[in-house]
């Protein structure tokens, strides 16, 4: 079997463009690698056919760009015109969207070439890929471990290398958490900065699609695709720009804050101690690192909790058995049974309580005194962001609080799934940018992630900050 | 905190419009209280602002031209039920 | 003493192009689910957009009704759980209606009344039920329509005040351009609520559905407090309900009662950005708005046109638009408007067809009235030609070449007519001399009669009059 996918994107774009290789070859070479892992549970379903006849349909195309013919693994809540898309839920296990998400447009306009869609928690509700409808993701670094989530499969395949480059979404840390699990390179971009349009949608004002890739060079360079404004999407944003023209530069000089919180003992001491490894790392380099309060940080679950589940319960409610997806076979006597036996069946259990939930904190009386609340939180969390993102270039801090746990652990646990997205949450509460990246191995061989939250739409600092770390910090090279 | 009450969970299930046997009212009692026993943990919180944040957007004013475009598009491709020009469902008494 | 209280919501389909968060086309009667995309249809992944002519008619209808337009809007999800619902949330206004504190002026037994409008909101239509007997069907291309709901507030007294309502809600809506308001075709639908208490504080609210006309809103009023009279003096404690009307029965039905009351869960749509309506977008909108019915009357009142006349013309907004560019060209208005709501309308109401259908122009009134102003032509001839042009299109000028019809105001040729008939009637001379005005009358007749009605009047009598004095004289 060939190994060009272990190659550089830029290495393989020279010899698609010396003709040394065909897209053809990466495409074979990329099911032979998510056939050779398919334990894992990666994918839900291969796009195999469709991709070698458009591998093949590229051959006599001039090679236009750095990203034309490179394989693609997309998370399966980004609708994809006639390639089945699940949610990972069986609500639409059965579901084949008749149009194509902004983001796939914009990646079939590169020719890139879509292999499969992704294994991830059901609707994107989890933070370990247990709660798929078609069972766990593995970790790509341990089998034994979870792979995080909901990008679960997202993570995994890109830290297989089953294909280098993989779409996720995050709504609270679905990008980043599992990026850290895995050791990769994971960007939940700035709200706005890409569409929305064809993402199956969990909470509105939180989610965003973002890359998840093996480096952070491929990163910067998957968002220039990704990114730029949609008139379908009202939120998004006119921001087109290259995001690798800062990499490569120096850090110094810059000033970073590091939350408080994001260092006190709620972070396993390994975690911590890797981090403040990098900040020492960094002030030696001449970065200015202070220690800084933000308000409210500490509260981001129970206000995720809300508004993503008060989101959700509204977004999810369109999934009731009449124009697609799931309908139950039971004979029912009333139009809301149907309703109620269909979503019963087709959703699974994080779901069914997430939705009650939300559907709970927005009834009567209830939606003054969480929602309405939540939102005036929100706020205060977001002014707080802003007054330190204006006297620093970025924050950082550990992407999660402890390592990738065993599978089946924490499984009856209600609130687990949102713990683990603690220190995740306040950026996506902000519509900031966040990203994680690899800083180095515990003593368990689980990779630790960085977590790198910038201002808006100040990405290209991000990736910049993120290189230097990524090339220059000793702690971070592989074991 | 106490066990939400079997008609609390009667209650959302209906909103959210999910069937739930006896069995699974208890066992929601408990886990839908763990999580709102976290939930309500912003009830420490005096906020110190009366405004809400909808959206992290900045975007304001963002609308189309009132033109009509028409896609031929197969919208009953994943509907369960057809019939000629429509989707398809049960009718139920009592509506 | 019980005294009713009424309150009604009335929603209106916008006329836009297209519709309130899509882009597919806002048209009626197409065939079933042709105009619907993905977003009408809630497909998984869509998001809303938002259509400028939604906040446009929005704006303009907030001002017809003179609310204060707010300043800064988000919409917000209803959701709720149904067939016709398709995401099973509508986008609509909770928490910034678009306009607040409105009025429509009535005029009752005399009196002026405000009906005071609590708030009006913009949001979408749902999909269209056909119900058959074991099944359902959907139709989308409704779903999505921009609506405009107008609430009261709970101020309205009877019956009779409430038609009032609605009538002149419907004529500002309709005069405004903001709504087709055709109650048959659905496109206006109005929903009474009615409570009934005997001191100040409000009664149980019930409130009214499915209702197809104005005059079955005046009858569900109406059977509404006989039946809750009826039960509260039968000691019988009412709950908050909604019911639907009846039409063959001509009574009110139990629908559903009211859950706790905000089941809803409302909440700021996430998806649609904020809009922010500055001073000048208000005036721009109010640009546009013609004169409104009220201020219209008031118009044809100080320009000498009577009150059945007016009323006809407000009744009939195509005329009364013809009318006002006739006003524009500075034709005489009473005679444009007499021959607008005579011949004219009578015969567009029994061909049903509307005047831009019709053959006639507004060239060709415009025509005529001055040839009448002038007394170039009797209003008998104007009656004829005016009757040739509806049938075939025409011009002023050349019917009446060709036929004849010219006036004679030609002095000596009326003269010699003149003189034949006072020759041929000396009883008439003779009644003349003895102060019998109403000779002058019987002469004039008979001049008309011997000219076919070309002879100018005022001119004919003139020279019938100083006739007269010569034979007196003699």
């Amino acid at each position: 079997m060939s190994r060009y996918l272990d190659l550089s994107i830029k290495k393989i774009n020279e010899k698609l463009k010396n003709k040394e290789i065909t897209p053809l070859d990466l495409v074979n070479e990329c099911f032979d690698r998510i056939e050779e892992n398919k334990e894992y549970n990666a994918f839900i379903t291969l796009n195999k056919e469709e991709a070698i006849r458009f591998a093949k349909s590229l051959e006599d195309k001039e090679v236009d760009n750095l990203l034309f013919g490179i394989p693609i693994a997309i998370k399966d809540n980004i609708v994809t015109k006639d390639l089945k898309t699940t949610c990972a839920s069986k609500m639409l296990s059965n579901f084949i969207p008749i149009y194509d998400a902004t983001v796939i447009k914009k990646i079939k306009e590169k020719n890139m070439i879509i292999v499969g869609k992704l294994n991830m928690d059901e609707f994107a509700m989890g933070s370990s890929n247990q709660t798929s409808f078609y069972g766990p993701v593995l970790n790509s670094k341990d089998k034994t471990r979870v792979a995080g989530g909901s990008s679960g499969g997202s993570a995994t395949c890109v830290g297989m290398n089953m294909a280098p480059l993989a779409l996720g979404s995050d709504t609270g840390g679905s990008i980043r958490q599992p990026s850290a699990f895995n050791g990769i390179v994971g960007l939940k971009p700035t709200y706005g900065r890409v569409s929305r349009y064809g993402l199956i949608a969990f909470g509105s004002s939180l989610d965003q699609i973002g890359p998840i890739t093996r480096n952070v060079y491929e990163n910067a360079l998957l968002l220039n695709v990704l990114c730029g404004k949609d008139e379908k999407d009202l939120t998004s944003v006119d921001t087109s720009e290259d995001f690798t023209r800062l990499i490569g530069e120096d850090i110094s000089d810059m000033k970073v804050a590091v939350p408080k919180f994001y260092m006190s003992d709620v972070i396993n001491p390994e975690i911590r101690n890797k981090i403040e490894e990098v900040i020492s790392f960094i002030e030696k380099n001449n970065v200015k690192v202070d220690y800084v309060d933000i308000d409210y940080i500490e509260y981001s679950v129970p206000l995720y909790q809300i508004i993503a589940l008060a989101e959700a319960s509204s977004n999810l409610a369109r999934f009731d058995g009449v124009r697609y997806g799931y309908v139950t076979d039971k004979k029912v006597e009333s139009i809301d049974d149907m309703y109620k036996y269909t979503r019963k069946e087709g959703f699974g259990d994080e779901v069914k309580r997430r939705l009650m939930i939300g559907s709970y904190v927005l009834s009567g009386k209830n939606a003054k005194t969480y929602y309405y609340k939540a939102l005036k939180i929100r706020k205060s969390i977001s002014d707080s962001f802003d007054e330190i993102l204006s006297k620093y270039d970025l924050i950082i801090g550990p992407t999660t609080t402890d390592f990738a746990y065993k599978i089946g652990e924490g499984e009856t646990d209600a609130i687990k799934s949102f713990t683990d997205d603690l220190l995740t949450i306040p950026v996506n509460m902000a519509g900031l940018p966040g990203m994680s990246i690899p800083v180095g191995y515990g003593n368990n061989k689980l990779p630790i992630g960085m977590q790198i939250i910038g201002n808006k739409f100040d990405e290209a600092k991000m990736y910049k900050f993120a290189s230097y770390i990524e090339k220059n910090f000793e702690g971070g090279k592989l074991c | 905190m106490n066990e939400l009450t079997k008609e609390e969970v009667y209650h959302v299930a209906h909103l959210a419009r999910i069937n739930v046997t006896d069995d699974e009212v208890k066992k929601y009692q408990v886990q839908l209280r763990q999580i709102l026993d976290e939930i309500e943990r912003i009830n420490e919180i005096k906020v110190k602002t009366d405004e809400i944040l909808i959206s992290p957007t900045d975007n304001k004013n963002v609308y189309r031209e009132d033109i009509g475009i028409d896609e031929d598009v197969d919208i009953f491709k994943n509907a369960p039920r057809k019939s000629g020009n429509y989707i398809e469902i049960a009718r139920f008494v009592n509506e | 003493m019980l005294k009713p209280t009424i309150g009604i919501e009335v929603h209106c389909e916008l006329k836009t192009n297209s519709k309130a968060f899509s882009p597919s086309s806002n048209t009626y009667g197409e065939v079933p689910n042709k105009k619907a995309n993905v977003i009408d249809l809630g497909y998984p992944g869509v998001l809303p957009t938002l259509n400028k002519g939604l906040l446009d008619l929005g704006i303009k209808c907030a001002l017809a009704l003179n609310c204060k337009v707010t300043k800064e809007i988000f919409f917000d999800r209803k959701n709720y759980f149904y067939p016709d619902n398709p995401k099973n949330f509508q986008i609509t206004q909770n928490n910034t209606p678009i306009g607040t504190c409105g009025y429509v002026e009535i005029e009752y037994d005399g009196k002026k009344k405000k009906i005071e409008i609590e708030e009006i909101h913009m949001e979408e239509d749902t999909c269209k039920s056909i119900h058959e007997n074991d099944y359902t069907l959907l139709n989308f291309n409704r779903a999505g329509i921009p609506l405009i709901e107008i609430v009261t507030k709970p101020c309205i007294e009877n019956e009779k005040e409430a038609v009032l309502y609605l009538e002149n809600l419907r004529e500002i809506l309709l005069y405004a351009g903001v709504s087709d308001v055709k109650i048959e075709e659905g496109s206006m639908r109005c929903e009474p609520n009615i409570s009934l208490s005997d001191s100040d504080k409000l009664g149980t609210k019930i409130e009214v559905k499915n209702i197809s006309s104005i005059s079955a809103v005046k009858e569900s009023i109406l059977y509404e407090i006989e039946r809750q009279t009826k039960l509260i003096n039968d000691g019988v404690k009412l709950k908050e309900e909604t019911r639907r009307w009846d039409d063959k029965s001509k009574t009110t039905i139990l629908m559903r009662v009211k859950e706790t009351g905000n089941d809803y869960r409302y909440f700021p749509e996430p998806d649609i950005p904020k809009v922010i309506i500055d001073d000048k977008w208000i005036e721009d909108i109010r640009k546009t708005i013609p004169l409104l019915p009220n201020e219209l009357r008031k118009k044809y009142k100080e320009l000498g046109i009577n009150d059945v006349t007016i009323s006809s013309l407000i009744q009939n907004k195509e005329l009364s638009v013809v009318l006002n560019e006739l006003i524009d060209m500075n034709i005489n208005p009473v005679l444009s408007a007499n021959i607008l709501t005579g011949d004219i309308l009578s015969y567009l109401n029994k061909k049903y067809i509307t005047f831009k259908e019709s053959n006639i122009t507004i060239d060709n009134i415009k025509d005529i009235v001055n040839l009448l102003d002038n007394n170039e032509i009797s209003s008998k001839i104007a009656k004829v030609i005016i009757a040739e042009l509806l049938e075939k299109e025409g011009d002023v000028s050349t019917i009446i070449k060709d036929k004849g019809l010219k006036q004679i105001s030609n002095t000596d040729e009326l003269v010699k007519v003149i003189e034949n008939i006072l020759d041929n009637n000396l009883k008439s001379v003779e009644d003349y001399k003895n102060g019998l005005d109403r000779s002058i009358k019987f002469l004039m007749g008979q001049i008309m009669k011997e000219t076919k009605g070309q002879a100018n009047p005022k001119v004919a009598n003139e020279l019938l009059i100083s006739e007269l004095e010569n034979k007196t004289k003699l």
